[in-house]
């Protein structure tokens, strides 16, 4: 990046919020998580509020730079640059928590708010509420980086995606104007309602991968803790024998978070860089969910688990007591499992030696056991331990299904046996009808943007509307990865 | 080959997911998260900011390094290097599972390896850490003082009655020898009181800490070897079964430098028992031979020095000395063992950095006030001096001890 450009930036957010030194720069790469593909950029900048960001979006504009929102960073490769000359901009100055308001059960913060500064926040203050953190993700995630990409949370079973619980936002926009969403939008009004008059614009930066603006605040739901909490698990044989009863549970609407998988899950938490697999341990079923419970009474939790052992106790006439059964955790297991922010996901990097690659797919509940045997058949082709999670959202509208893919990092062949694995799986689960979670630039974006109805298109015309210039993390989304092919659109 | 090359694995294990950014203390059995939990962690993060300055940044530089992508000799890669106290938190967050996972990411490591690597490319050292390490080749201390007055603390009298050989060797180390005299006074009176055998070496040298801790490991003008081998040879001459310091750093250097993790490069085994201070006086403690008795009426908190804490592991024996004592009143700090804000004089930065160091300092001057104690007691002189340091330039009304001198105070 010229010295010029360098020095403008400096100007706007202070000399010691800007560099372009390779060695700091070079640490902004990460080629896991989300995606592999990751590319240093060529700057970084670190505003501290949304009209510094403005003024660089506009210096940006300009001279045709492409611009990187990066919060947390928890996305992986997703929220590093696609290409060369990009400027990242570092939100973690703005990490502040601007309000909560816990009669309309919600929390204002900015795009730097951890999940563990939010969580503790709540805690010493607000007792009785939460914020919906990703379970299982180290706590260092952000909630506007997970809410962005449609993110799981600990409550997500009961009360939908990540992006279900944002009832507005500000965002500076690609050419440099602020705007906000929802009610929010209105300066006499609160931050209480997703919607201002018209459509959901709020929902047009969900999902959109900083390909439209930068969200530099938003109003997201805090929700109520629960008295009374346990742990229920089913354990089974084979997915086809777990699906059904679990959704007939999810259909009762009373369970907090259901996540489970097979029993690869366990045996990948340990560092092994093996090849076959380490085979099932007696004490693991191949394949389980917990139902994570939250009550007001005792009387209640004890209700909803009797229920879910009633319905438990019908499937096993239908199934057999071999295939279907209930998996008593340990009191030590149901603490881990309930202790939130956790970061249980972490172990699994060492596995194989760092890499790790979430290839998540929303699919609905009924159709999940089929995407996961088709997971782990693909992932034993590749030679890759099969290790698949499993979690409903919206009361089991939906599934999360997410093959856990370990690799050695340092392995060239490894790291295009994953990209191969990820093309293969996405024609799979397309096919099947699934929808990439958090779209990567390689292979989901352009595979599942080919296949819709005119939907790609709409993105397009809507992109072009908000950034001319396309300088918003460009290729991401499958939105002009360079400037030739938006002269060609 | 390079040393970095030597934790490629560690390099590589780092997912980047950013744990090493805050301190991790689990919740109460109520699912309560105590004050020190989620707070920062990382003294260099928090000053410089940007990515690099954290533990995970500094493993995928580690990465771009050995992948050619940054080179050891560009000038812009030295403060990421070596604005770090190399204080471990950031690797202690990271690798809590790693018992029972066996996820390992030795994240000091590839700092001081890239140090290495760094001094070797003719990079490194900062110009006041090259300057204490040509002195310690010449004058076999980084303070820049004569060799010749590294015993002048002790009083005559004490020194005549030093027998030639004991059990236990007290190595007193470079910062009780020429700038925390009172500790090492303290120490030989209590080993008085106690009536150890014990000595001390009449010749000798920098335990090689400062050396290895800023890539200083085999230079043209110092071999952090040779001086690690004339103290193990030294040592032997005495006859002693036991190496005792007072200084976290020169224990950690003797117990864990010289045997494992720097072995290859010093080449300085030995076989003494190598415990810290207040580990031999807990013990003692503890078998009875022992007691403070005298009152001591002071409300204070322990600060956990790195390299006796998150680097060796001890956490318990200073405060089972404080609360031993009587009329001393132990409080924690939010931020305690494992979690403990570094002091912010390791690593070089006391002499790389030093304002910033007391700056680091500070912050936890203030976190002990906030208690209300009356002191904050360390266990390691290095610590002690940089504490001190902040309370001058902040102005507060703390005082500071080592264990040791409260423990004379008592017995």
């Amino acid at each position: 990046m010229d010295q010029a450009t360098v020095k403008a930036l400096q100007d706007i957010v202070g000399a010691e919020n800007v560099s372009d030194a390779k060695p700091v720069v070079e640490a902004y790469v990460t080629k896991a998580i989300m995606d592999v593909s990751s590319q240093a950029p060529a700057v970084v900048v670190r505003p501290k509020s949304a009209e510094e960001i403005q003024l660089t979006l506009r210096l940006a504009n300009q001279k045709k730079i492409p611009v990187v929102p990066h919060s947390g960073g928890l996305s992986g490769g997703d929220a590093t640059p696609t290409g060369e000359g990009a400027i990242l901009l570092d939100l973690r100055r703005m990490n502040k928590i601007i309000e909560v308001n816990t009669d309309a059960r919600y929390m204002v913060i900015e795009p730097g708010v951890t999940s563990a500064e939010a969580w503790k926040h709540m805690q010493d203050n607000h007792p009785g509420y939460r914020p919906g953190i990703p379970d299982g993700a180290p706590p260092s995630a952000t909630i506007v980086g997970n809410y962005l990409d449609r993110g799981f949370h600990f409550l997500s079973t009961k009360y939908g995606c990540g992006a279900e619980a944002v009832l507005g936002l500000e965002a500076v926009l690609p050419t440099g104007e602020i705007v906000r969403t929802g009610a929010g939008a209105l300066p006499t009004s609160r931050w209480f309602y997703r919607w201002m008059f018209g459509p959901d614009l709020t929902g047009l930066f969900l999902g959109s991968q900083g390909t439209l603006g930068v969200v530099t605040k938003m109003a997201v739901k805090v929700f109520p803790m629960s008295h009374f909490r346990d742990v229920v698990a089913f354990g089974a044989s084979h997915w086809n024998y777990l699906i059904e009863p679990c959704l007939e549970v999810l259909k009762t609407e009373t369970v907090d978070l259901a996540q489970g998988g097979n029993y690869h899950l366990a045996t990948t938490r340990r560092a092994r860089y093996q090849w076959p697999p380490v085979p099932k341990p007696k004490f693991l079923p191949n394949v389980w969910m917990n139902f994570e419970l939250g009550a007001e009474t005792r009387g209640q939790l004890r209700n909803v688990k009797r229920k879910i052992a009633k319905i438990l106790k019908k499937h096993q006439r239908k199934y057999g007591e071999d295939n279907l059964f209930e998996w008593k955790l340990d009191t030590r297991s149901i603490a881990a499992r309930l202790t939130k922010p956790n970061r249980i996901s972490v172990p699994y990097a060492g596995h194989k030696g760092g890499g790790l690659l979430f290839i998540a797919w929303y699919v609905p509940w009924q159709d999940s056991g089929k995407f996961c045997e088709t997971a782990e058949k693909l992932m034993e082709g590749y030679k890759v331990s099969p290790a698949v999670w499993l979690a409903a959202v919206d009361h089991g509208r939906q599934a999360l299904v997410m093959p856990i893919v370990l690799f050695d990092p340092k392995s060239p062949e490894e790291l295009k046996t994953v990209e191969e694995l990820d093309r293969k799986m996405a024609e799979q689960y397309l096919n099947m009808g699934g929808i990439p979670y958090r779209p990567n630039l390689k292979v989901h974006a352009p595979m599942a943007m080919a296949k819709s109805i005119g939907y790609y298109d709409l993105l397009k015309r809507i992109k072009r509307a908000v950034d001319p210039n396309g300088i918003m993390h460009p290729g991401r989304l499958g939105l002009y990865a360079s400037e030739e092919e938006l002269k060609k659109e | 080959m390079t040393h970095i090359e030597k934790y490629k694995e560690d390099a590589y294990n780092c997912l980047h997911c950013r744990l090493c950014t805050f301190t991790w203390a689990w919740p109460n059995e109520k699912g309560i998260w105590p004050k020190g939990s989620f707070q920062a962690t990382c003294p260099s993060g928090e000053k410089y900011k940007f990515e690099a300055y954290f533990g995970g940044g500094r493993s995928w530089l580690a990465r771009a390094v050995l992948e050619g992508k940054v080179s050891l000799t560009d000038p812009s890669i030295i403060d990421v290097l070596y604005a770090c106290p190399t204080c471990g938190s950031c690797q202690q967050q990271c690798t809590l599972e790693e018992p029972e996972v066996g996820y390992r990411h030795r994240i000091m490591n590839l700092i001081e390896a890239l140090r290495a690597d760094a001094v070797k490319a003719g990079l490194g050292p900062l110009p006041k850490q090259k300057a204490f390490g040509v002195h310690v080749g010449k004058e076999y201390n980084p303070y820049l003082e004569m060799h010749k007055d590294r015993l002048n603390w002790l009083s005559p009298d004490v020194m005549a009655k030093l027998p030639e050989r004991a059990e236990t060797v007290y190595y007193v180390g470079c910062t009780s020898s020429y700038r925390q005299k009172e500790l090492a006074k303290a120490t030989v009176d209590v080993f008085d009181k106690i009536g150890l055998d014990f000595t001390i070496m009449r010749d000798e040298w920098c335990c090689t800490s400062p050396l290895l801790r800023t890539g200083q490991w085999e230079t043209s003008w110092v071999s952090a070897k040779d001086v690690a081998q004339h103290n193990v040879n030294e040592a032997a001459k005495t006859g002693a079964k036991r190496i005792v310091t007072t200084c976290a750093g020169c224990y950690r250097a003797w117990k864990k430098d010289y045997l494992e993790e720097y072995a290859d490069v010093l080449n300085a085994k030995h076989n003494f028992e190598v415990i810290h201070t207040t580990q031999l006086l807990d013990r003692l403690l503890k078998e009875g031979k022992t007691k403070p008795t005298k009152e001591v009426k002071m409300r204070v908190t322990y600060h956990d020095p790195c390299h006796l804490g998150r680097h060796m592991g001890e956490y318990d024996a200073p405060r089972n000395l404080l609360k031993a004592i009587p009329g001393i009143e132990l409080i924690e700090m939010p931020r305690t063992r494992e979690n403990a804000w570094c002091c912010g004089s390791g690593g070089g930065v006391k002499s790389g950095y030093p304002e910033w160091a007391i700056e680091i300092s500070g912050e936890r001057i203030k976190e002990a006030e906030a208690l209300g104690v009356d002191a904050i007691v360390s266990g390691c002189p290095f610590c002690e001096r940089n504490l001190a340091d902040a309370i001058s330039k902040y102005d507060s009304k703390l005082k500071t001890y080592d264990v040791i001198e409260l423990l004379n105070q008592s017995l």
